[in-house]
C-alpha cells in the first residue's frame, strides 16, 4: 500500500511538473534561465581579463622557444 | 672480481655522492640543482631506506642520444649509465647477494624487494645534466577526508629486471633535459609520449628523435642540435603529429574553464603539455622580470574539498575542486606540485594576470607560472572538444533541471546537482558498470549490452553523493549532429519525471537548436517506448 501510494505520488509529481513546464510561467522561466546560462558561458569563454594578450606582449620580450 | 652493484643505506648525502661519482658533474653542481631539494623531500615522503646502485646499465634512450651526438664528440663520453634503485625496506649487500645466489640463508625474498620497491633513477655520464629516465612510485595515498585526494590517471607499469629479480613500478617516466638532444619541451613531450604510447599504441621516440622530427618541417629554424633554444609550440605540435596523434591547443581565458579542461582530459588518461611563462616576482607578487618560457607534462591532479560555483549561475562542477596539478618538470622533478592558489601577478601598468605556483625558486627567489598554452595530444577520433560538452551540460542543468528544482516541481531533489564531466572509453565505462553493486539489474543489462562509440564524454550528475544521471556524448561525432548518445538513469523518480516533462511541446521549441534539445528528445522517446 505504501509503495502504491509512493508510485501515485511520483505520477502526480510528474504530471504536475509537465503542466508547470507547459504553462506560460514555466516556459518564460525556462527561457529566461537559458538566456542567463548563455550569458554566463559567453562571459566565461571571452573573459575581459585578457591573460593571453598580456602574456603575449610580455613574452615577446623574450625568446618564443622553450 | 669487481661487483656490478653496490647496496647502501639511503640518505640524501649518499645519493648526492652516487650522482657525482657516476657522472662527470661535481658535487657542488649537484647541490645547486633544484631536483636535489626535490629528491630529498620526495624520498623522505616515500620513506626510502636502501639503495642498490647498478653499474654499466644500457639505457635505450640515452644510447640513441649517445649515438646521434655524444659519440662524435672529441672527449670520451661513456655510453653506459648507472641505475639507482630505491627501496623502503632495510637490507644489506650480503642479504641481496644471498638472494641472487639462491643462498639458503637469504633474509630477503624477491617478493620483499617488489613490495618495498620505490623505483629507479638513471644517471647519465654527462658533465651537467645527469638525470636520465626516472621511474619513481607516485606520492602515497593520503587521508582523503582531511587533505583531499591525489589522482595519477596517466601512470602505467614499468618492468625492471635487476640481476634476474623481477620488479615493477607504477609511474610515468621522467628525465632532465640535456640541452643537447633535448630542451624542456622535448623532455615534456617524451614524458607525455610515455603515457600516450601505451594508451593509443604508438612507438615512443627517444629525446633525440623527438627533437629531430620537431625541426623537420621548419627549415628556417636555427640548428636542432645542440638544442639550446628548445622548441616552439608549432614544433611541439609537429612532434605530436609525427607519432600519429593530433595536437589540440587551447588557452581558455578563465581559470575555471582552464581547470575543468585539464581535469576532463587527465581523467580520460591523456597526459597534457602545459606551456607557461616563468615570472620572477617580489614578496607582494609584483613582476620583477620575465625569466622565459617553460614546458612541462601534466601527469596528475589533486582535488580539495571546496567546490566553486560557476559565476552567478551557481553551476557545480567537480573539476572546480582541483587545487593542484602534478607535473613532470625537468628542472624540478617528477610529480612536482603546481597550485591553483588564485594569486595574480601585478604588472607595472597595474593590470593583473592569473598565475599558479611552481617549485622554481626553492633555492632562493619567488617565481610564478603564467599559463600560455595547453597542448593535448589526442587520438584522431576524439573530435568533440570538452568545451562543447561542458556548455551543453551546464545549460541543461542551469536552465532546465535547476529551474525545476527551484520551482519545487521535483521535490525529491533537494540540493543542487553536482556535475563531473570527463572523457572515458567505452571499455572503462562498461567495466565500471559491471563492477558496480548499486545499479539495478535491468539497467546493467541494457547498458552493458548496448553498442556505443570507443570514446565518450561523460557528464555525471550526483545528488547528495549518489549518482542520479549520466549523460553520454559521442566524442567521435561531429558537433552539428547534436552528438548526445543516451542517458543512464540511476534514479527512478527523477527518470520518471524527466520522461513525463519531456513530452511538453514547449521544450522542443525552446531547446531545438542546441544539444540539450537532443537530451530532452531522448527522455521523450523513452516515455513513448
Amino acid at each position: 500500500m505504501a509503495t502504491l501510494q509512493k508510485e501515485k505520488n511520483i505520477h502526480d509529481i510528474a504530471r504536475e511538473a509537465r503542466e508547470w513546464v507547459s504553462s506560460e510561467e514555466g516556459q518564460k522561466t525556462i527561457e529566461k534561465a537559458l538566456k542567463e546560462s548563455k550569458e554566463v558561458l559567453s562571459r566565461l569563454h571571452q573573459s575581459s581579463v585578457n591573460n593571453t594578450e598580456t602574456l603575449k606582449s610580455l613574452v615577446s620580450q623574450k625568446n618564443r622557444n622553450f | 672480481m669487481s661487483s656490478n652493484f653496490k647496496v647502501l643505506q639511503y640518505s640524501i648525502s649518499e645519493l648526492k655522492g652516487i650522482l657525482a661519482d657516476n657522472s662527470k658533474a661535481s658535487i657542488h653542481l649537484i647541490e645547486s640543482k633544484i631536483y636535489v631539494v626535490y629528491f630529498e623531500e620526495y624520498f623522505d615522503t616515500l620513506k626510502a631506506r636502501t639503495i642498490i646502485v647498478e653499474y654499466n646499465y644500457v639505457d635505450r634512450d640515452f644510447l640513441e642520444d649517445f649515438a646521434a651526438y655524444y659519440v662524435r664528440c672529441f672527449p670520451d663520453y661513456k655510453r653506459y649509465c648507472t641505475r639507482i634503485h630505491f627501496f623502503d625496506r632495510l637490507f644489506t649487500e650480503d642479504n641481496f647477494k644471498d638472494l641472487i645466489s639462491a643462498s639458503e640463508d637469504s633474509l630477503v625474498s624477491e617478493k620483499d624487494l617488489q613490495d618495498s620497491y620505490l623505483g629507479f633513477v638513471i644517471v647519465k655520464p654527462l658533465p651537467k645534466t645527469i638525470i636520465g629516465r626516472t621511474c619513481l612510485r607516485t606520492y602515497p595515498k593520503n587521508d582523503a577526508e582531511k587533505d583531499g585526494e591525489r589522482f595519477f590517471p596517466i601512470i602505467r607499469q614499468y618492468n625492471v629486471n635487476l640481476f634476474g629479480v623481477s620488479l615493477n613500478v607504477e609511474t610515468l617516466a621522467f628525465q632532465e633535459q640535456d640541452q643537447v638532444a633535448a630542451a624542456c619541451a622535448t623532455s615534456a613531450l617524451w614524458s607525455v609520449f610515455q603515457g600516450t604510447g601505451k594508451k593509443f599504441q604508438h612507438s615512443i621516440p627517444s629525446p633525440v628523435k623527438i627533437t629531430e622530427k620537431a625541426f623537420q618541417s621548419f627549415p628556417l629554424a636555427t640548428r636542432a642540435f645542440p638544442n639550446r633554444d628548445g622548441l616552439t609550440a608549432e614544433m611541439m605540435a609537429q612532434a605530436i603529429r609525427d607519432v600519429g596523434l593530433e595536437p589540440f591547443s587551447l588557452n581558455p581565458p578563465e581559470e575555471y574553464i582552464r581547470k575543468a579542461t585539464l581535469y576532463a582530459y587527465l581523467r580520460g588518461q591523456i597526459p597534457i603539455l602545459l606551456i607557461f611563462t616563468i615570472c620572477k616576482v617580489d614578496e607582494d607578487n609584483r613582476l620583477i622580470s620575465i625569466e622565459g618560457k617553460h614546458a612541462v607534462a601534466v601527469t596528475g591532479f589533486h582535488l580539495g574539498s571546496h567546490i566553486e560555483p560557476l559565476m552567478s549561475s551557481g553551476f557545480l562542477l567537480k573539476a572546480s575542486q582541483m587545487d593542484k596539478i602534478y607535473v613532470h618538470d625537468d628542472q624540478v622533478g617528477p610529480f612536482s606540485r603546481m597550485s591553483f592558489d588564485k594569486i595574480k601577478i601585478s604588472l607595472e601598468d597595474l593590470s593583473q594576470i592569473d598565475s599558479i605556483s611552481t617549485s622554481w625558486g626553492s633555492q632562493g627567489g619567488h617565481y610564478r607560472a603564467a599559463i600560455n598554452l595547453i597542448l593535448i595530444p589526442l587520438y584522431h577520433k576524439i573530435r568533440i572538444p570538452f568545451e562543447v560538452v561542458f556548455d551543453a551540460s551546464m545549460r541543461f542543468d542551469n536552465s532546465f533541471i535547476e529551474v525545476l528544482r527551484v520551482q519545487g516541481v521535483i521535490p525529491f531533489i533537494k540540493e543542487r546537482l553536482e556535475w563531473d564531466i570527463y572523457l572515458i572509453t567505452i571499455n572503462d565505462l562498461k567495466s565500471e558498470i559491471f563492477n558496480s553493486t548499486k545499479i539495478e539489474s535491468n539497467l546493467r543489462l541494457e547498458i552493458l549490452s548496448c553498442s556505443l562509440p570507443h570514446f565518450i564524454w561523460r557528464a555525471t550528475a550526483t545528488h547528495e553523493g549518489d549518482n542520479v544521471l549520466d549523460l553520454l556524448f559521442d566524442a567521435t561525432d561531429i558537433e552539428q549532429s547534436q552528438f548526445f548518445l543516451r542517458a543512464i538513469e540511476y534514479d527512478q523518480e527523477l527518470s520518471e519525471v524527466l520522461r513525463e516533462i519531456a513530452k511538453a511541446p514547449s521544450l522542443e521549441k525552446t531547446f531545438q537548436t542546441i544539444p540539450e534539445g537532443k537530451i530532452i528528445e531522448w527522455f521523450k522517446q523513452q516515455s513513448n517506448d
